[in-house]
């Protein structure tokens, strides 16, 4: 009875916590939609009167809930406009990464053999290098952009995907009905798309949940060593990189926007383990 | 024999594509006169230049030139001062090795008996704090932990320097933002391992015989479960000069991951190559060295 209690309140506070999650996914998921307009104040307008003031400093434009910079711009209002560009850009890039790794690996997997091999063999290659100071070297020496951005974090994400789709569609065409499919002169799209692909899927929504995260944070990464995107008030990482220098005077400059990625991935991943439970519960607790 | 052959030839691949890579990078991003000379310089200056840097031959011979000089650990000069790229790198990389195996050690320090406790007493206290503490430390940027790390340790108790690189005393922070970051997976996998081999018959059978259970646990499991956690010992440390590149950034460490970000800011490219190409040598020789281990550790591999 008492180990059953347990496991009962156990799920409820992970079913509150998961709530919780996405919850704040929503909110930001808002605010990366209406950008400025959820801002409290114009993350934009400097005032030099009002620089680096701590938190609940009460300026000129109401009450700065969370300080101000170096230049006066309220830190709250900066990291609501941040939520635009750290989610958009990680979600294109996972959109990217999982249409290039499942199209190339569910290829791979239904012709085998060869195909299959090479495919693994360069991912091989990739995940032998430290992917993150290839991502600074080529958007580094390519100069930002949001496109080049984007498509770094892509190739940075898509191996995982790539490599499950590959061994998942592997299994599936093995099955009778799609042997069935063939005998009817399906072809390949038709058989990869409507037989393969609704089965590999669930995976793959887990899986594009853990890259969100990882994306994230690369993104943010790039943003905090000058790499990110280019955008008129700064990302969540260059707000840690501009608060770095009076990390000794102003600890909530480089606090919050942390903590909002921070938050932001817990969410993501919270979300991704709850979503891995349901689609696999055979797998449910076991990591 | 195959198997260190197949990986030779992977190692080989993995340098080689770093090389291109960065050469094609570099080709494309535009004249590197106009980086090095003064922007005032004079047309038959930059011609000169070019002449010595060799760019008016043909992208061909420049690739085959750059790759015969690289094999010999020749990455010309750096664009800013006359020091040589190879001396250059070499001059930073103890430092983020001295750095990589601290950290590495403090994450298998608390990561590996902590998995194995998890696995050990599953869903106990132990296990819980495992599992709530990877979710959480997977989530969090290591430069965030490393500013935070910086402000409670360095700025709040005054009890370590804020940056810079030398002492054992300016170690500390950076390292522990390291073995932060390596903590999650490190620790999730020993869990996972142990957990798959704990349920085997061998184990049932030693315990069987009447073997102590610590015994059976430090010989039987330990053995068996440790095969999966160090191949990932191999990728984690990859992983670690990934995010060494960010953590020496926050703590100004002077390592080849700084030197990295240093030199694409100032648009020293042949110094960036030399930093990617050196970490691709690096990292092929780690992984090989784990092949290997793996083999010793566990003599059923040997035959495969």
């Amino acid at each position: 009875m008492a180990a059953m209690a347990r496991k009962l309140t156990s799920l409820r506070g992970s079913q509150i916590i998961v709530a919780l999650a996405l919850v704040f996914l929503l909110v930001l998921a808002v605010m990366a939609v209406t950008g400025d307009l959820m801002a409290p104040m114009n993350a934009a307008r400097q005032s030099l009167r009002a620089r680096l003031m701590p938190p609940g400093f009460e300026g000129r434009q109401g009450i700065h809930w969370l300080g101000t910079d170096s230049v006066g711009r309220d830190i709250l209002s900066l990291i609501v406009a941040g939520a635009r560009p750290a989610i958009l850009v990680s979600g294109f890039a996972v959109a990217l990464a999982a249409l290039f790794g499942v199209s190339l690996g569910m290829f791979a997997g239904y012709r085998g053999g060869r195909m299959g091999g090479l495919l693994l063999y360069i991912t091989n290659i990739q995940l032998a290098f430290p992917f993150f100071l290839l991502a600074v070297t080529i958007v580094g020496i390519m100069r930002p952009s949001i496109p080049l951005v984007v498509f770094v974090i892509a190739l940075g994400c898509w191996v995982p995907f790539a490599r499950i789709s590959y061994s998942e569609t592997m299994q599936v065409v093995e099955q009778e009905y799609i042997e069935a499919v063939r005998v009817m002169r399906g072809g390949t799209a038709r058989i990869l798309l409507r037989h393969v692909l609704p089965n590999i899927l669930p995976n793959i929504l887990v899986l594009a949940t853990f890259a969100l995260g990882t994306a994230i944070v690369m993104e943010s990464g790039l943003s905090f060593v000058g790499l990110g995107v280019p955008t008129k008030t700064p990302t969540w990482g260059r707000m840690l990189s501009e608060g770095r220098d009076y990390i000794s005077t102003a600890w909530w400059l480089t606090f919050f926007p942390g903590l909002a990625i921070f938050l932001l991935v817990l969410s993501i991943n919270v979300c991704g383990e709850r979503l891995r439970d349901i689609t696999d519960p055979k797998q449910a607790g076991k990591q | 024999m195959q198997v260190f052959l197949r990986q030779a030839i992977l190692g080989i691949l993995v340098v080689l594509s770093a090389l291109t890579l960065t050469f094609i990078l570099v080709r494309l991003s535009g004249d590197p006169t106009s980086i090095i000379l003064p922007q005032d310089a004079t047309e038959a200056q930059r011609a000169l230049l070019r002449e010595q840097l060799g760019l008016n031959q043909s992208l061909v011979t420049q690739f085959l030139s750059y790759l015969g000089n690289a094999v010999t650990g020749d990455f010309g000069k750096s664009y800013f001062d006359s020091e040589s790229v190879t001396s250059i790198v070499m001059r930073h990389l103890p430092n983020t090795l001295v750095l990589a195996g601290a950290s590495l050690a403090i994450a298998c320090l608390f990561a590996l008996p902590l998995g194995v406790m998890a696995a050990v007493w599953r869903d106990g206290p132990v296990d819980r704090f495992v599992q709530v503490a990877a979710v959480i430390g997977a989530s969090m940027p290591s430069f965030w932990v490393g500013l935070l790390l910086i402000q409670v340790f360095a700025v709040g108790l005054n009890l370590f320097p804020t940056y810079g690189t030398g002492s054992a005393a300016h170690l500390a922070l950076p390292a522990l933002t390291l073995a932060i970051y390596a903590f999650p997976s490190l620790a999730r996998l020993t869990r996972s391992s142990m957990l798959e081999v704990l349920p085997q018959s061998y184990v049932m059978a030693a315990r069987a015989k009447g073997m102590p259970e610590s015994r059976v646990i430090s010989r039987t499991v330990l053995r068996n479960g440790m095969v999966p956690v160090l191949t990932l010992l191999a990728l984690e440390i990859g992983n670690l000069i990934g995010g060494a590149v960010l953590t020496e950034t926050v703590f100004a460490w002077e390592g080849i991951g700084r030197l990295a970000i240093t030199s694409i800011q100032r648009r020293d490219f042949p110094v960036v190559q030399g930093v990617v190409a050196y970490v691709a040598v690096g990292f092929v020789i780690v992984t090989f060295l784990a092949e290997v281990a793996i083999r010793f550790v566990n003599p059923r591999l040997r035959h495969k």
